[in-house]
């Protein structure tokens, strides 16, 4: 480690307990996270985290029973299996079961110097904690329906992974990247931000908020468009490739299927392939406004509805290159197994000697 | 499901709105005054979600309702004047003024009743649905309870009887955060508060709406009614609401945070949250609004002066309605 004592490296978790429940379960074939099931992986995470020194885990509170049953594990795996935990601390904050919630937790969390802030959910989680976890890392992890931004990634690992970060044993500088957002302001005020798609769309309320009907969208913007993605960004994808780290984005403008420049199949949604079609599509570059057509309707971010916008109202869309640093949990690991972090002889695992011989089936040698 | 909805479709949707509220205020003040017999249990702050559900429906389709109906009843288009006369307790209720609050039916629309019995719904509809099942006619079962009937086994038995015979049955949990005077955070906690995860463990599409939010429970509403009706199953919808009233009139509310209801009245109450977003997006306008209002003022006005003025069953009728021959 890098100057820290165990007790000063303190990480965060957003654990959305709304992820996963919405809409898209009754139109497509979503899967869905269940309280009980992010429980268990906010468990992993901090087993994973523990083991790399970290001490104190800053927790967003909630109402849906995460913490309360995390608590209860803690409880029972240090007392019936002898894990060993790191202090689980609550954030001293209202909750209201809404979006705030998480704004507030992360608020909270920059506040009180969190080295990395972990965050389960789908994009629209990650767009709330990208308006405002300033420069400190994200560990994105996938708990949602139609997701780009965060990954499937097994939590013992990620913990890991946010551990060696958190406590300085791998630099923040060599396994984080730089994401790209869009930005979008409606009659001059610069209110939100996408961090894969933004899209308009020809409804006129925000209803169930998740996007699910093609036939609505007219017109989509990426940071980046990846063939392989699911949702509203794989049109973009399977049209023209955009990746991750490019410095530009995409813009597209959709026409009924049949019309237009080109159609093609995307899925929208798990289990939901439909046609598409489209009408044009342009590069945007940095910092330039996106030229619109669309002079009515709703912006979804991140596949959920967020605003509506009338006609009359001045809408400006950009891309920007500011956007939240994501730590690489394949690159970090693979850095410190090439430095012999993981040997048990290793400074970095800040681990007690019983810890460490519960965890490994050889007697270790210091 | 309509890909937008009309004006004429707006407007309606918010008379139904208007109207359960209406007539719940006004029944909540009548029943204070002591004029009623019986008990009430009102349906103010969840009409997103009756109205919401129901506007997909026609008088084919069935539902089942609970001791909180009457917002149900006033979605599925059963007569608000008769509805009235029938919590009086008089002969022109819309069951003789033999049933009262919790015993409103309409089978013409519909309406197979309100109900007492916590948890009596999910059966009734199951068999209404295997019922639209076998006719081959398209209609579907729609059942509203609350958190606190979610517990019972009667729905536990029912979703797994609509998942094994594929219903074209909606389940609609009216999660107002109270079973009576018990938290939903204590008393449906199997995992989670979300109590649609329990019933994707049936097997089942089970989603969570801000039932609030008219056009959001409209929405998912709409998609399983349309999944149900084309062969496609059962669904399990959760809305998330508040009630404003007790769970029954006289309840004192002591299990409620103080300013709860204050707070949802000004921030979150369905039929400002309509009327905003319908405006703002120019649908429809606030003069139209406001005149519904009035007009629907105007009609529970009449229904409580014909009630009032309506006639008591006659001792003759007292055993007539008791059972029915099939």
């Amino acid at each position: 480690m890098t100057g820290c004592s165990a007790a000063d490296i303190s990480i965060g978790i957003i654990a959305n307990p709304a992820s996963g429940r919405d809409i898209r379960r009754l139109v497509s074939a979503a899967s869905g996270f269940t309280v009980a099931e992010k429980v268990n992986i906010v468990r992993r995470l901090c087993l994973g985290m523990r083991y790399m020194g970290v001490s104190r885990i800053c927790l967003m509170p909630d109402l849906s029973g995460i913490v309360g049953s995390l608590l209860k594990q803690k409880e029972q795996g240090s007392r019936v299996l002898g894990e060993h935990w790191p202090e689980l601390v609550l954030l001293d904050m209202p909750v209201e079961e809404s979006a705030v919630d998480t704004q507030r937790a992360v608020e909270h969390m920059v506040q009180s110097g969190v080295r990395v802030i972990i965050v389960l959910g789908g994009d629209g989680t990650h767009r709330l904690v990208a308006k405002h976890c300033g420069s400190i890392p994200l560990v994105a992890l996938s708990t949602g329906t139609n997701n780009a931004f965060p990954h499937y990634q097994e939590a013992t690992v990620a913990g890991m992974a946010a551990g060696l970060v958190g406590t300085g044993a791998v630099p923040i500088c060599e396994v984080t990247e730089r994401n790209k957002v869009l930005r979008v302001g409606i009659n001059d005020a610069r209110r939100d931000l996408a961090l894969v798609d933004l899209c308009l769309t020809d409804d006129r309320w925000i209803g169930s908020r998740a996007m699910w009907q093609p036939e609505k969208v007219r017109e989509i913007f990426v940071t980046y468009a990846q063939a392989d993605a699911i949702g509203l960004s794989a049109v973009a994808g399977l049209a023209n490739p955009v990746s991750r780290d490019s410095g530009h984005g995409l813009h597209l403008r959709l026409c009924p299927p049949g019309q237009g420049r080109m159609t093609l199949c995307a899925p929208i949604a798990p289990g939901l392939i439909v046609p598409m079609g489209i009408a044009d599509l342009q590069i945007i570059r940095p910092h330039q406004p996106c030229s619109l057509t669309t002079v009515q309707g709703a912006i979804s971010l991140d596949g959920e509805r967020e605003y509506v916008f009338h006609t009359g109202d001045s809408l400006r869309i950009w891309l920007d290159l500011d956007g939240p640093l994501t730590i690489n949990v394949s690159r970090t690991m693979h850095l410190a197994a090439e430095r012999g972090m993981f040997s048990m002889s290793s400074p970095t695992l800040a681990v007690e000697s019983s810890l460490a011989c519960g965890m490994c089936s050889v007697e270790p040698e210091y | 499901m309509k890909a937008q909805l009309s004006k004429e479709d707006l407007l309606r949707a918010y008379r139904k709105m208007r109207e359960i509220r209406e007539f719940e205020d006004r029944v909540h003040v009548e029943f204070a005054k002591g004029t009623l017999p019986g008990f009430v249990h009102l349906y103010s702050g969840e009409e997103a979600v009756a109205v919401g559900v129901c506007e997909h429906l026609n008088d084919l389709d069935r539902i089942a309702s609970t001791h909180r109906g009457h917002g149900h009843c006033i979605a599925k288009g059963v007569d608000l004047v008769g509805m009235m006369a029938e919590i009086y307790g008089k002969q022109t209720g819309t069951c003789g003024g033999k049933g009262g609050s919790m015993h409103i039916a309409d089978l013409d629309k519909g309406m197979m009743g309100a109900n007492g019995i916590v948890g009596a719904g999910p059966p009734l509809v199951a068999g209404a649905a295997l019922a639209s099942k076998l006719r081959k006619d398209g209609s579907v079962g729609v059942v509203f309870f609350g958190d606190g009937a979610s517990n019972q086994g009667t729905n536990f038995e029912s979703m797994n009887l609509a998942v094994t015979l594929e219903l074209p049955m909606i389940f609609v949990l009216e999660n107002n955060g109270y079973a009576e005077s018990t938290s939903v955070k204590y008393s449906a906690k199997v995992g989670s508060e979300n109590i649609a995860d329990r019933a994707r463990g049936f097997g089942m599409p089970a989603v969570t709406v801000d039932g609030n939010d008219f056009f959001a429970v409209y929405e998912a509403a709409g998609e399983a009614i349309e999944r149900a009706r084309k062969g496609g199953g059962p669904t399990f919808l959760e809305c998330k609401t508040l009630r404003y009233y007790g769970h029954f009139e006289g309840d004192a509310q002591t299990y409620r945070p103080k300013d709860e209801v204050k707070n949802a009245r000004a921030n979150n109450c369905p039929l400002k949250r309509f009327a905003a977003a319908a405006v703002e997006a120019g649908l429809v306008e606030a003069a139209e609004l406001e005149a519904i209002d009035k007009d629907v003022l105007a009609l529970v006005e009449k229904a409580v002066k014909e009630a009032e003025a309506a006639p008591q069953p006659d001792m003759s009728a007292l055993l007539t309605d008791v059972y029915v021959s099939y």
